[in-house]
């Protein structure tokens, strides 16, 4: 049995993920990226292999991915973060069309082919605004942590609407509403629907084809989930490994260079 | 605002084809997605990796790409998201190939 590895290096996490030759997650780890993204990538690559049991020489092909990819010193190739969430929520979800990636510096938006290739994608301009840094602003805020956001904006009544996307204005205007005596799970919800509109805006840029699949690190706020498909007024796929889609698109294409170096000569000339 | 001086030459860009006339008013504000002229389509503004990425992905997907840098990115008379950066903040065009 041969396995491939995909590492996300990515700006605030680094995940890894192993498959074997039928495209099966068999061990998947996440650590922060911290300031040392070399080690960042060697130590989830090396705690997702401890965790399966696997030695480095069982993993036959290795592929880096995220803004950290070039970081990846003990990879065989490179593939854009981009590609590899299309590749890797195809795979997850077959239906998928259109993919939302919402991370702790960007938002992606991106459609795909049935075969999860790239048709065209967008994404968030260079502030922070709809960027899972702006829920951080407000957690922070609020002095709540991060995986108590979604959970506590699903108790909303009545939702606040929140002017600015900008996560430098986002604080002051949390906390004015504080003073102002609402509660702070409708402040929340106003938070979590910003987001949302905002994502919205820019999966509409690249055309919104059913099925979508959320990726990326925000998919673990289901306040955020809820806040998305009310604002497409669509379900949108989420699973548990949906943190990894970018890990599991990078190590499906390393295991389509095995694939391909194992093919005779005369087998790659027909193909 | 930037002005057509500060278009980045031909080599700086990715792609073929002539420079492109893209309006100097494209990135008074934060963008939009209204096309531009010949056909030049305004995608967003980013910096560093992120650009790099970009760049290479537009490619992949056959687009002719233009970069142009942002002097200033004026969110409504806020500029620290773009403060103290150390690349420079471009504005990503893109067009289909004339080819």
């Amino acid at each position: 049995m041969a396995y491939s590895a995909g590492v996300d290096v990515g700006s605030t996490q680094t995940k890894a993920v192993i498959i074997d030759e039928d495209g099966a997650i068999v061990s998947r780890a996440l650590i922060d990226t911290g300031a040392n993204v070399v080690m960042a990538a060697q130590n989830s690559f090396n705690m997702a292999r401890e965790d399966a049991g696997i030695g480095e020489q069982e993993i036959e092909y290795v592929i880096g991915t995220g803004y950290g990819r070039y970081r990846v010193t003990f990879g065989n190739a490179q593939v854009t973060e981009i590609s590899c969430h299309g590749r890797g929520a195809v795979k997850m979800f077959p239906k998928t069309r259109t993919v939302v990636d919402m991370g702790g510096q960007d938002t992606k938006a991106i459609r795909v082919s049935p075969t999860g290739e790239i048709l065209d994608f967008c994404m968030n301009d260079k502030c922070a605004a709809g960027t899972g840094r702006f829920l951080g602003a407000a957690a922070a805020a609020l002095d709540i942590p991060l995986e108590e956001l979604g959970p506590t904006a699903l108790k909303h009544q009545h939702a606040i609407r929140i002017s600015t996307t900008c996560t430098v204005f986002a604080e002051s205007e949390v906390l004015s509403w504080l003073g102002k005596g609402k509660k702070i799970e409708d402040i929340l919800w106003g938070v979590h629907q910003s987001m949302a509109t905002r994502s919205a805006a820019l999966l509409r840029r690249v055309g919104i084809e059913e099925e979508v699949t959320f990726t990326g690190g925000v998919t673990k706020n289901i306040g955020m989930v809820q806040a998305l498909e009310d604002r497409l007024e669509l379900k949108v796929n989420v699973s548990n490994d949906s943190h990894y889609m970018g890990a599991l698109g990078a190590a499906l294409f390393a295991m389509d260079h095995i694939f391909e170096s194992r093919r005779s000569p005369q087998e790659s000339v027909e193909k | 605002m930037f002005s057509a001086d500060d278009e980045h030459s031909a080599s700086d860009s990715i792609g073929k084809g002539n420079k492109p006339d893209v309006p100097t008013s494209a990135a008074k504000s934060c963008p939009t997605d209204t096309p531009e002229g010949e056909g030049w389509k305004q995608q967003f503004s980013c910096s560093g990796d992120r650009l790099k990425e970009a760049l290479e992905t537009y490619c992949f997907l056959g687009l002719e790409v233009k970069t142009v840098p942002l002097k200033e990115m004026n969110c409504d008379g806020c500029t620290l998201c773009f403060d103290n950066e150390a690349d420079e903040t471009m504005m990503i065009f893109t067009r289909a190939k004339s080819d």
